[in-house]
C-alpha cells in the first residue's frame, strides 16, 4: 500500500502539480467562505451575548413602557418598594468620540446607590472609601472609562473629550478610570460610565429612565414578575431580560444566507476534483493494468486513489480553514458595523474561530475530495483498459443519453417552479435554499445536450469570425458535452450570483430611493436626535417645537411625527404616528405620485383619526402575511389592542416593517404627546439657508434640534446602505473565483487530452498562434453561455426563490429591479474571466511538443 | 530538396545518452521517391522529424527546400510546413472531431483560405483517393486503409513540394498498401514532387526510385 502511494499517486500528482493545485484551491475557498462565515457568526453572537450578560448582571426583569419612550423615575420607587426585589435604573446610550482611534462607546447612566447592588464595578486603585471616589468621579459632565479603552486610544485621566450624542456635541472629562468588572466588560470595554443625572442631562431624559432591570432577592423569578406588574399598574411592559436585539438577529441571518456560496464552491470543487481523477485514472490506465497484473488488488488501488484526493482536499480544507479565519476579521467589522447604526448592541474585540465550525468545513472539504475520487475510481476499476481508453474518443453520437438528462433537468426545475408557486411564499427558508441547489442541479442535468445544440448553433458563426480556429473551438466543446455543460453551469452559477445580488442590491435601492422620494415631501426636518450617532433614538420634543416651527419666518407648513418601537413576537417593529391630515396637505402640495397619497380618501383618514384603523409597510405585511380588511393586535400602556388594517404601504424606516397611525388616535391611545421630528415645507421663495438657520436660533431654546435638508437625510439613508453591499460584493468575488478556477480546470484537462491533436494540427501546419486562439475562443465561448445562463438564472432566482429567502430570514420585500448596468457588467466579466482563464491553458497548448503527438508508444 | 550534412540528434535522459541520428549524411533530390529502411530504433521516424521541422537537429545540418531549418525559428517552420511540406503518419493522423472532407482541407483552411477555396480543392483529393462516398463521414467511421488514404489526400491537398510518410503502409493488408504505393509513384512520377517513405516492408521500398537503409544513425552503405 505504502509503495503504491509512493511510486503511483505521490508520482502522478508531482507531475501534474497543476491538477491537484486547483483542485485543493476550489476546496480550499468552499471551506473558507464557510469557515469565515460561521466564525463571523459565532463571534458577532458571542460578543453579543457576553456584552449582555455583562451589563445584566444579576438582573432578571426588565421594565419598560408599551410607548417605548423610557420609563418615568416614579415608576422606579414604587419597583424598590416591592419585597424581594433589587432594582435599579437604567441608562445606555451610544455615543462616539470622534477623535478617536476606536470612537464608539456605550455610556451608561449609574445610581450609585441602587446599581451597585445588581453589578459589580471596580475602580483603579481601589480607594479606601469608595463612596468617596465615587462623589468626585461623577461631578456634572464626568465619565469614567475602563483602563483598556483609555490605553488602546491613548486617553489619560483628567483629559477632555468632545463627544457626539444624540443630542448634540458635548465635552466631557475623563475623571478616572476602572478595571473591566460587571458591566464594564461589555462591548470589549467600550464602555463609558456616568451618574445617572448627567446622563439624563446629556441625552434629555429629564425624569426619564430607559428601563429599569430587577433582580429576585430570594423570591423565585416569577413570582417577582407578578410581584412588580403589581406594584406598577397598567401601561407598563414587565418581561423577562431581552437577551435578542433585531439588529443583531438581522445581521445574522444576513451572514448565513451566504452559506449558499460556501455550498456551491464545494459543489464545483467536487466537480473539479471529479474532472482530475477521471483524466488521471484515463492517463494511468496503463500504470493500473501493469500495477493489477504484478498483483495489486482492486480494493488496494482504489484506496490509493481515493486517499491521494482525500488528502489533498485535506491539505486544501486547511488552507481554506486559515484564510476563512482571514476573511472573518474582513467580515465581522461590516456586519457589526451594520448593527452598531441601528443601535450599539456589538462591539467585537476578539474574532474566535469556530471549532466545530472549522471540523465540519475541513470534513466536508475532505469527504468531498474524497467522495468525488470514489465514482470515477470505481468505474476505473471496473471497465477494462480498452474501454477506459474508448471514453477519451468522441461523443458526439451519444445523445440519447444527453437528452434523457436533458428532459429529467426540465422535470426536475418545472417540478421547483410548482412548489414555488405551490407553496405561495409559505415556504421554509430551508426549503427554498434547496429548491434552489434543485435548481442548479436541474441546469447542470440539461447541460450536456444544450452544449451540443450550443456547438452546433456557434459553429457557423464561429467559422465565419474566426475561420477553422472558431469550428476547431466548437467541435471542441462538442466533444466533451458533460464537462463542457457543466463548466458552463459552474460559471453560471457564479454569475447567477453575481447577478442576482446586483438584482436584489439594485431594487432594494430603487425601492428606498422610490420611497425616499414620496416619503419626503418637505424640505427640513427638525429631529430630536444626531442621525450620525445613530439612525433611531427614543429621545423627543415637546409639541412646542412643532407649534413653534410654524410660526418661524420662510415655514409654509409642518407636521410633526412621532416613531417608537413596540414588541413584535421576541423582536420589535416600528410605530409611526403622524399628524395625518397636514402630512396629506403636504403631500398634495408637494405633488407626489403615488405611494402615501394613494391612502389620502375620506374612509381611510376617518378610520385613522378615530384610532380603529392602521396603515402596515409591505413588508410587514408580506413578513407575517397580513392583508388589509385584517386585524393586528399591539400593545398599547393599557394592554393589548386590535386595530384594523386599513391597506398598505412601502416603507423602510425599520426592517421587520413598521405600523403607521395617526398621531391624534396616538396621543390618546399611548398617552405621550411628544415628537420625534417634526417635517417643514418652506414658504415659496424662502431662502433655504436663512430659513434653517432660523429655524435652529429659533427652536435652540426649547429643546436640543437637529435641522437636516432632505438630501442630509438621504445621504444617511445611503450610509447604512453601503454596509451591506460591502458583504455582497465578497460573496460575488468569491462566486466569480470559483467559476474562474472551473474553466481553468476544463481547458486544462480538454488541452491535456487532445495532446495528440494538437500536435497533428501543429505538424501540418497550425501556428502556436492559431493553437492559442482557438483555445481562448473555446474558453470565451464558455464563459459567455456561461454568462447568458447565469443572467437569465441569477434574475430567475432573485425575482422568486432568494427574494423569498431574504424576506424570511431578514425581513426585506422589495419590487425587482433588473440591474442592467451590471448585467453588462456580468457579460463583460464573463468575458475577461474566459480570456484570463484560457491565458495558461492556451499558453501550454502552444507549447507542447509537436513530437508528441505522433510519436506512437 | 533535403540536405543533411554530418547530422547529429542526441536524446538525453538523464546520464544515459540516445544517438538517434549519429552523423548522417544523406541528399534527396528534388523529385525523387526515396525509401528509408532499417531496423526498429535506427533513427528512421528521427530523419523523418527532422526533415519536415519538426524537430531541430542536436549538431550537424538539416536544409529543406534551400533553407536551413536551424534558423527558420517557430513561424518558420510553421509556414515551412503547411505549404510545402505533407504529412502522412503511420497510425493518428486525422481529427477525430471533423468529417473527412474538413479533415482533408484542414491545411488550406489553417492557411487561411475560405470554404470556397479550400472545399473543390479536397473533394477532388478525395475522388482522386476514391472516397467520394465518404465525404462526410467522422475519421472513426473509416478502416485503416481508408484513414491512409485520407491522410494522403490531405498530405497532397496543398501542393507540397515533399511529402514525408512514415509507415504510410505499415498495418495495412497488401492489397491496400499497394493501392497506397501506386498513388505515391504517380504522385511523384506524374507531380515531380519529392516523396521519402519511411517503411519496413522490402516489397513496399521497391516501389521507390532509390532506398536509403539506416543503422545505429547512419547511413548502413
Ligand atoms: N523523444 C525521445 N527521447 C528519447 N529517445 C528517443 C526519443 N525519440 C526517439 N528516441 C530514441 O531514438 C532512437 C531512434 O528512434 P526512431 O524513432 O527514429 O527509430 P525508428 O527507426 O523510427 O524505429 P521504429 O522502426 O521502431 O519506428 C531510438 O532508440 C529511440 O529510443
Ligand atoms: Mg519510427
Amino acid at each position: 500500500m505504502r509503495a503504491l502511494l509512493r511510486f503511483f499517486s505521490l508520482r502522478h500528482l508531482a507531475r501534474h502539480p497543476m491538477r491537484a493545485l486547483l483542485g485543493a484551491a476550489s476546496v480550499a475557498l468552499g471551506v473558507a467562505l464557510y469557515v469565515a462565515i460561521d466564525t463571523a457568526n459565532t463571534s458577532i453572537a458571542a460578543a453579543f451575548e457576553k456584552s449582555v450578560n455583562d451589563l445584566a448582571g444579576k438582573a432578571e426583569l426588565q421594565v419598560t413602557t408599551s410607548e417605548g419612550i423610557g420609563v418615568d423615575e416614579a415608576a422606579l420607587a414604587k419597583v424598590q418598594a416591592v419585597p424581594g426585589a433589587i432594582a435599579a435604573p437604567v441608562i445606555q446610550k451610544a455615543i462616539t468620540f470622534p477623535g478617536l482611534a476606536d470612537p464608539q462607546v456605550l455610556a451608561i447612566g449609574v445610581d450609585f446607590g441602587s446599581d451597585a447592588l445588581l453589578r459589580m464595578y471596580s475602580f483603579e486603585g481601589k480607594p479606601a472609601d469608595p463612596t468617596e471616589f465615587i462623589a468626585a468621579a461623577f461631578i456634572p459632565n464626568a465619565i469614567v472609562l475602563t483602563k483598556r479603552y483609555a490605553e488602546r486610544n491613548g486617553v489619560a485621566k483628567k483629559q477632555q473629550l468632545k463627544a457626539a450624542t444624540s443630542r448634540g456635541m458635548r465635552t466631557l472629562v475623563v475623571t478616572g478610570l476602572m478595571e473591566e468588572e460587571g458591566p464594564a466588560k461589555a462591548m470589549g470595554g467600550n464602555v463609558a460610565i456616568m451618574s445617572l443625572g448627567a446622563a439624563q442631562e446629556l441625552f434629555g431624559m429629564k425624569g426619564r429612565l430607559d428601563r429599569i432591570e430587577v433582580a429576585p432577592d430570594g423570591i423565585s423569578a416569577d413570582e417577582l414578575t407578578q410581584r412588580v406588574k403589581t406594584a406598577l399598574g397598567a401601561g407598563y411592559d414587565v418581561r423577562r431580560l431581552s437577551r435578542k436585539s433585531t439588529a443583531v438577529e438581522m445581521a445574522l441571518a444576513r451572514l448565513r444566507s451566504m452559506i449558499v456560496i460556501s455550498a456551491i464552491a464545494l459543489i464545483v470543487g467536487l466537480f473539479i476534483i471529479y474532472n482530475s481523477v477521471s483524466i488521471s485514472v484515463v492517463e494511468r490506465v496503463r500504470e493500473i493494468g501493469i500495477l493489477r497484473s504484478l498483483g495489486a488488488k482492486r480494493g488496494q488501488i482504489l484506496t490509493t486513489v481515493i486517499l491521494e484526493w482525500g488528502l489533498i482536499g485535506f491539505l486544501g480544507s486547511c488552507a481554506g480553514l486559515a484564510g476563512g479565519f482571514l476573511l472573518s476579521t474582513f467580515l465581522v467589522p461590516r456586519a457589526s458595523g451594520a448593527v452598531n447604526m441601528f443601535a450599539f448592541a456589538v462591539k467585537v474585540d476578539e474574532v474566535v474561530l469556530s471549532w466545530s465550525g472549522a471540523i465540519i468545513a475541513v470534513l466536508a472539504g475532505t469527504l468531498t475530495s474524497a467522495a468525488a475520487a470514489f465514482f470515477p475510481g470505481i468505474a476505473a476499476m471496473s471497465v477494462t483498459p480498452i474501454g477506459l481508453l474508448r471514453q477519451g474518443t468522441y461523443q458526439y453520437r451519444q445523445a440519447p443519453k444527453f437528452r434523457a438528462a436533458f428532459y429529467a433537468g426540465i422535470l426536475l426545475l418545472s417540478a421547483g417552479v410548482v412548489t414555488l408557486i405551490a407553496g405561495n411564499n409559505r415556504l421554509h427558508p430551508y426549503v427554498l435554499l434547496a429548491i434552489t441547489t434543485i435548481a442548479f442541479f436541474a441546469i447542470a442535468l440539461c447541460g450536456p445536450q444544450c452544449t451540443v445544440w450550443l456547438a452546433r448553433a456557434t459553429r457557423p458563426l464561429l467559422w465565419r469570425v474566426f475561420r477553422i480556429e472558431g469550428s476547431l473551438a466548437a467541435d471542441d466543446l462538442a466533444k466533451f458535452p458533460q464537462r463542457t455543460g457543466l463548466t458552463v453551469a459552474a460559471f453560471g452559477g457564479a454569475i447567477s450570483i453575481l447577478v442576482a445580488s446586483a438584482s436584489l442590491v439594485e431594487s432594494f435601492r430603487a425601492s428606498t430611493e422610490r420611497w425616499m422620494e414620496v416619503a419626503f415631501p418637505f424640505d427640513v426636518s427638525l429631529n430630536s436626535s444626531d442621525l450620525s450617532t445613530a439612525f433611531y433614538s427614543t429621545s423627543a420634543f415637546g409639541e412646542d417645537v412643532l407649534e413653534a416651527s410654524r410660526k418661524v419666518e420662510g415655514v409654509e407648513a409642518a407636521y410633526g411625527v412621532r416613531s417608537i418601537t413596540i414588541p413584535w413576537g421576541d423582536l420589535e417593529i416600528m410605530l409611526i404616528a403622524i399628524d395625518m391630515p397636514e402630512f396629506f396637505a403636504m403631500h398634495r402640495a408637494h405633488g407626489t405620485k403615488g405611494g402615501p397619497v394613494d391612502l389620502d380618501r375620506p374612509e381611510i383618514r376617518s378610520a385613522l383619526a378615530s384610532g380603529e384603523g392602521v396603515v402596515v409597510s409591505e413588508n410587514l405585511a408580506a413578513l407575517d402575511r397580513i392583508s388589509p380588511g385584517d386585524e393586528l393586535e399591539l400593545a398599547t400602556p393599557a394592554g393589548g389592542r386590535k386595530f384594523k388594517v386599513l391597506a398598505t404601504v412601502e416603507d423602510y424606516s425599520w426592517p421587520l416593517g413598521t405600523v403607521c397611525v395617526d398621531r391624534e388616535a396616538y396621543k390618546r391611545i399611548w398617552n405621550d404627546s411628544t415628537l420625534s421630528y417634526v417635517d417643514i415645507r418652506l414658504a415659496p421663495g424662502a431662502d433655504p439657508q436663512k430659513t434653517r438657520a432660523r429655524l435652529a436660533g429659533e427652536l435652540g431654546h426649547l429643546s436640543s434640534i437637529f435641522v437636516y435638508s432632505v438630501p442630509q437625510l438621504q445621504a444617511v439613508g445611503r450610509g447604512f446602505f453601503d454596509q451591506i453591499i460591502a458583504l455582497t460584493r465578497v460573496q460575488v468575488l468569491l462566486a466569480l473565483i470559483i467559476g474562474f478556477l472551473g474553466i481553468v480546470n476544463t481547458l486544462l484537462i480538454s488541452v491535456l487530452l487532445r495532446t495528440r491533436e494538437i500536435g497533428l494540427l501543429r505538424a501540418i501546419g497550425a501556428s502556436r498562434t492559431q493553437i492559442r486562439r482557438s483555445v481562448v475562443v473555446e474558453s470565451v465561448i464558455i464563459a459567455m453561455a456561461g454568462s447568458a445562463l447565469g443572467v437569465a438564472a441569477g434574475l430567475a432566482g432573485a425575482a422568486w426563490p432568494i427574494r423569498l429567502f431574504i424576506l424570511r430570514m431578514a425581513g426585506f420585500w422589495f419590487p425587482l429591479e433588473v440591474p442592467w448596468r451590471d448585467i453588462g457588467l456580468a457579460l463583460a466579466a464573463g468575458a475577461v474571466l474566459g480570456i484570463a482563464a484560457s491565458l495558461a491553458p492556451a499558453r501550454r497548448a502552444s507549447r507542447l511538443n509537436v513530437l508528441d503527438a505522433i510519436s506512437y508508444e | 530538396m533535403i540536405r543533411f550534412d554530418d547530422v547529429r540528434k542526441i536524446y538525453t535522459q538523464g546520464t544515459r545518452e540516445v544517438r538517434a541520428l549519429d552523423g548522417l549524411t544523406l541528399h534527396v533530390p528534388r523529385g525523387e521517391f526515396l525509401a528509408v529502411m532499417g531496423p526498429s530504433g535506427s533513427g528512421k521516424s528521427t530523419f523523418l522529424h527532422l526533415s519536415g521541422g519538426l524537430d531541430l537537429p542536436t549538431s550537424g545540418g538539416v536544409t529543406v527546400d534551400g533553407q536551413s531549418t536551424a534558423t527558420l525559428g517557430d513561424d518558420g517552420l510553421t509556414l515551412l510546413r503547411r505549404r510545402k511540406i505533407g504529412f502522412v503518419f503511420q497510425f493518428f493522423n486525422l481529427m477525430p472531431t471533423l468529417r473527412v472532407v474538413e479533415n482533408i482541407a484542414l491545411p488550406l483552411l489553417l492557411d487561411g483560405n475560405g470554404n470556397g477555396a479550400a472545399v473543390p480543392k479536397a473533394e477532388a483529393l478525395l475522388e482522386r483517393v476514391g472516397l467520394t462516398s465518404r465525404r462526410d463521414h467522422f475519421p472513426d467511421e473509416l478502416s485503416g486503409g481508408e484513414m491512409q488514404r485520407v491522410a494522403i489526400a490531405r498530405a497532397l491537398v496543398i501542393d507540397p513540394a515533399l511529402v514525408l510518410a512514415d509507415e504510410p503502409t505499415g498495418n495495412l493488408d497488401s492489397a491496400t498498401g499497394r493501392g497506397i504505393l501506386e498513388l505515391l509513384k504517380e504522385v511523384s512520377e506524374k507531380e515531380g514532387r519529392t516523396i521519402v517513405m519511411v517503411t519496413h516492408d522490402e516489397a513496399a521500398a521497391k516501389w521507390a526510385k532509390r532506398i536509403a537503409r539506416l543503422r545505429d544513425g547512419k547511413l548502413d552503405a
